[in-house]
């Protein structure tokens, strides 16, 4: 079976470094991205199964980026509360799967991507 | 609401419609009786006016018989005057041209000198009299050949000839009418006199009045209205056909008058010779025009009135819209929209006004402008500070946990005790991070709540479900009392939060088989929660710093669960931002009851609540509590009456106490209870002890107990 890929989209490189560190040990591929624009640049030639996207990064704001990625599974990955996404009309695209808390445990990390998208 | 400008009307209406009242009063009383008077006047100046013109014709006549007087020597003898023409010249003195002429024709016709025609006219009219003498001597005849003596002798007729005779004056006939024309006369009349004063005869004139009848009708008077001359005995000289009743004119004494009966009235001037002129008006034709300029009097009332009505109306518009413009910026000014502006241009304190509302507006857009932009700071600031402090979590997080899975190599016993010494630390250091931005942001007024339709109870036994995981060693047992609650719209989460913390609170506090009950109602448009334990209890002291951001209770739980001591503070910031309110009741050894409300329809303006340590809002908080503690609920106005006048120092408090104590409000132990506890908040413990002489064991009552 191929490995899935996630996409990382963070501005921070030490939180793509642990992400990808953490996702790599349990066989996913993972690309990073640094930002909204980066993001869109590589899902041109990329069609990754999960993309996990900080919210608060600089560049195109994440709302309008969000709004053009129609097929991949799109989960934050965030300080800001999922109320306060839910508040921003964050949540609301059907291709939005979840919510991940910053800073979080590695085994939630982990437990929530193979919810998404499985092993 | 009714407008100022509607009311404005109402104001002049009202005055233009009691001034018209008013004025049609005056007039309709005054003015007809002016009206009536002016008309009378007016008559009587007309009536004046012919009589003075008749009186001037009268004068001429008189004047003319004057000129024709003569004077006789001495006897003479007729029948040699009729000869002889110079014998009469010069038995007579004062002989005018004319009386020569006639002398002449006597001789000429050996008749009475009587008669002659002469014509005169005066001013506007025509009159035909004749002139004649008439001696007294028997030898003189008529025309018709009769002696005069005859004629005149017991001849009640001849008032012409006895009147002057016998009185020795001339005057005025009364009016006859002419034996052979018909036309009505009048005759005046002198006696002559011999040089030794016996009488000679008379002189006299006699007037045809259809002039005078013709000038009287000539008279532009009021339609309806006419002239009339009476002689001096009120017989109809003029206007015979015309016959009112003569018994009206009697009682005319003065010079000239007006009189009115039903049907009309009369102006009269007396001449003279005792005529009597009189016009006559109908009343109703007097009174006509009395009304018609009565009428035209009104309208022209009317027309002024509503004239001057417009007139202020448009005098004072600019007001009545300065006013409203003035009341529509106030408005636009408590709505905070800060755009609106005056437009008055009254040159006057309105302008000044309506300048000074526009300054006004002006300085408080641009304070609004900063407020926004000082606000938006804050808003990014916090956010910003969120983002920064919090990210560096992450990757320490992540990573530390990493290594201790062993993602990078298995780890030795003491590398794993090391490491997880740092990750707790870590994670511990996260709480406080988000506990002190929550702080910042109930500070800021920033708190964001997410209010939904929430089923209260189902809350409730989620965060009771969660928290049994909590300490289960100490094996306490949660029971839920609530009434049934409503779904309203709350922010479950903060709910939750608080709900949790309590439970936190009470079950570090409560000892082994111990009970907590929760319970939640509705009171007051609120739901009162209460979370009761029967723990330790607290301590005054320590009740009153509980919600201090920080302060802790020495527990030995406390390092355990990781508080941050922030929870409490969290709690009341996150209550009274909702205009709730939280607080606690306690007694030692029994348990502890914490409270708190929330409103049953969400705010819609988040509070800022300052809950970082302040002294003077800190003490003053402490000291209300105190004013509530020993007076009761009226305490808290109480003590911001105090406030009020003003700075809370201590002799200021002690002597309000002491007030209280003389009035019999307080006891004596409560008052000196009351007075020690203000003076160890507001002094402190040390200083209360040395400067009031408050014995060390009085202030220990309040001091904090740290125990265990």
């Amino acid at each position: 079976m191929a490995k899935k890929t996630i996409l990382v989209v963070d501005d921070e490189k030490d939180i793509r470094t642990t992400i990808q560190e953490i996702l790599e040990k349990e066989g996913y591929k993972v690309i990073t991205a640094i930002g909204g624009d980066d993001c869109l640049e590589k899902l041109k030639k990329l069609n990754p199964d999960l993309i996990l996207m900080d919210i608060m990064m600089p560049g195109t704001p994440v709302p309008i980026v969000v709004k053009r990625i129609k097929k991949p599974k799109i989960s934050y990955l965030s300080v800001v509360k999922v109320s306060e996404a839910e508040k921003r009309d964050l949540m609301k695209q059907k291709n939005i799967v979840g919510f991940i808390p910053k800073p979080f445990e590695v085994e939630d990390l982990i437990e929530k991507v193979k919810k998404f998208i499985g092993d | 609401m009714l407008g100022i400008r509607v009311k404005f009307i109402f104001v002049i209406l009202f005055l233009v419609f009691t001034l018209g009242l008013v004025l049609l009063f005056i007039t309709l009383s005054f003015g007809s009786d002016i009206i009536k008077d002016y008309s009378y006047k007016y008559l009587l100046s007309e009536t004046e006016k012919a009589g003075q013109i008749i009186q001037s014709q009268n004068i001429l006549v008189e004047a003319h018989i004057d000129s024709l007087e003569i004077i006789a020597k001495e006897e003479f003898d007729y029948d040699v005057a009729l000869q002889d023409k110079s014998y009469l010249k010069n038995k007579l003195i004062k002989i005018s041209p004319f009386v020569k002429e006639l002398l002449e024709e006597v001789h000429a016709s050996h008749k009475a000198i009587i008669s002659d025609y002469v014509t005169y006219s005066v001013e506007d009219f025509k009159d035909v009299y004749q002139v004649w003498y008439a001696f007294d001597n028997e030898k003189l005849t008529t025309p018709e050949n009769e002696p005069i003596s005859s004629y005149t002798s017991g001849n009640p007729d001849a008032q012409w000839y006895y009147g002057p005779k016998e009185s020795g004056k001339p005057m005025w006939t009364e009016v006859y009418r002419d034996e052979i024309t018909g036309v009505p006369m009048v005759s005046y009349v002198k006696p002559l006199y011999y040089l030794d004063g016996r009488f000679l005869g008379i002189v006299g004139m006699d007037l045809s009045l259809e002039g005078v009848t013709a000038y009287l009708e000539s008279l532009s008077l009021p339609s309806e209205s006419y002239a009339i001359l009476l002689d001096q005995n009120n017989n109809y000289i003029s206007n015979l056909s015309e016959k009112l009743n003569p018994e009206l004119f009697k009682e005319l004494r003065l010079d000239k008058g007006i009189f009115s009966d039903n049907i009309h009235t009369f102006a009269y001037f007396k001449l003279q010779n005792k005529q009597t002129i009189i016009i006559v008006s109908h009343n109703v034709d007097l009174f006509q025009r009395l009304n018609e300029t009565t009428r035209n009097l009104i309208i022209l009332t009317c027309i002024i009135l509503i004239f001057s009505s417009f007139l202020g109306y448009f005098l004072f518009n600019p007001y009545i819209k300065g006013i409203n413009q003035l009341s529509y910026v106030a408005e636009q000014m408590i709505n905070k929209n800060f755009k609106a502006r005056t437009d008055i241009h009254s040159k006057d304190e309105l302008e000044n006004l309506g300048n000074a509302f526009n300054k006004a507006m002006a300085n408080l857009e641009v304070t609004e402008e900063e407020r926004k932009q000082i606000d938006k700071a804050k808003t990014e600031f916090l956010s910003i500070t969120s983002h920064e402090l919090r990210s560096p979590m992450t990757p320490m997080i992540g990573q530390l946990q990493m290594i201790l899975k062993n993602y990078f190599g298995k780890i030795n016993t003491k590398q794993r005790e090391s490491l997880e010494i740092v990750l707790n630390n870590t994670e511990r250091l996260d709480k406080i991070i988000v506990d002190f931005l929550e702080i910042s942001r109930i500070e800021a007024a920033r708190l964001k709540f997410n209010f939904v339709k929430t089923n209260l109870t189902k809350t409730i036994y989620s965060v009771v479900k969660e928290m049994k995981e909590f300490m289960p060693e100490k094996k306490i047992k949660i029971d839920v009392k609530i009434e049934k609650l409503p779904i309203i719209e709350v922010d479950p989460d903060r709910v939750s939060q608080i709900l949790r913390n309590l439970l936190t609170n009470a079950m570090k506090f409560t000892p082994e088989n111990g009970k907590i009950e929760i319970s939640a109602k509705i009171q007051n448009k609120m739901i009162l929660f209460s979370v009761k334990d029967n723990g330790i209890g607290i301590s005054e002291g320590e009740q009153r710093r509980l919600f201090e951001p920080f302060y802790q209770i020495d527990n030995m739980y406390q390092h355990k669960s990781g508080g941050t001591g922030l929870g409490l503070a969290i709690a009341k910031g996150i209550v009274e931002s909702q205009n709730g309110r939280i607080w606690l009741t306690s007694q030692s050894n029994k348990g502890t009851s914490f409270y708190f409300t929330v409103p049953l329809k969400p705010v819609k303006e988040v509070k800022a609540i300052r809950l970082l340590f302040s002294n003077t809002e800190q003490s003053d908080e402490k000291i209300k509590e105190l004013f509530k503690k020993y007076i009761g609920p009226l305490g808290e106005q109480e003590f911001e009456t105090l406030k009020k006048s003003g700075v809370i120092t201590y002799k200021l408090i002690k002597h309000y106490i002491f007030s209280l104590e003389k009035k019999g409000i307080l006891s004596q132990d409560r008052t000196k209870e009351f007075k020690n506890e203000i003076a160890f908040i507001l002094k402190g413990e040390k200083e209360a002890i040395t400067d009031d002489n408050i014995s060390e064991k009085d202030i220990k009552k309040f001091v904090i107990t740290s125990k265990k």
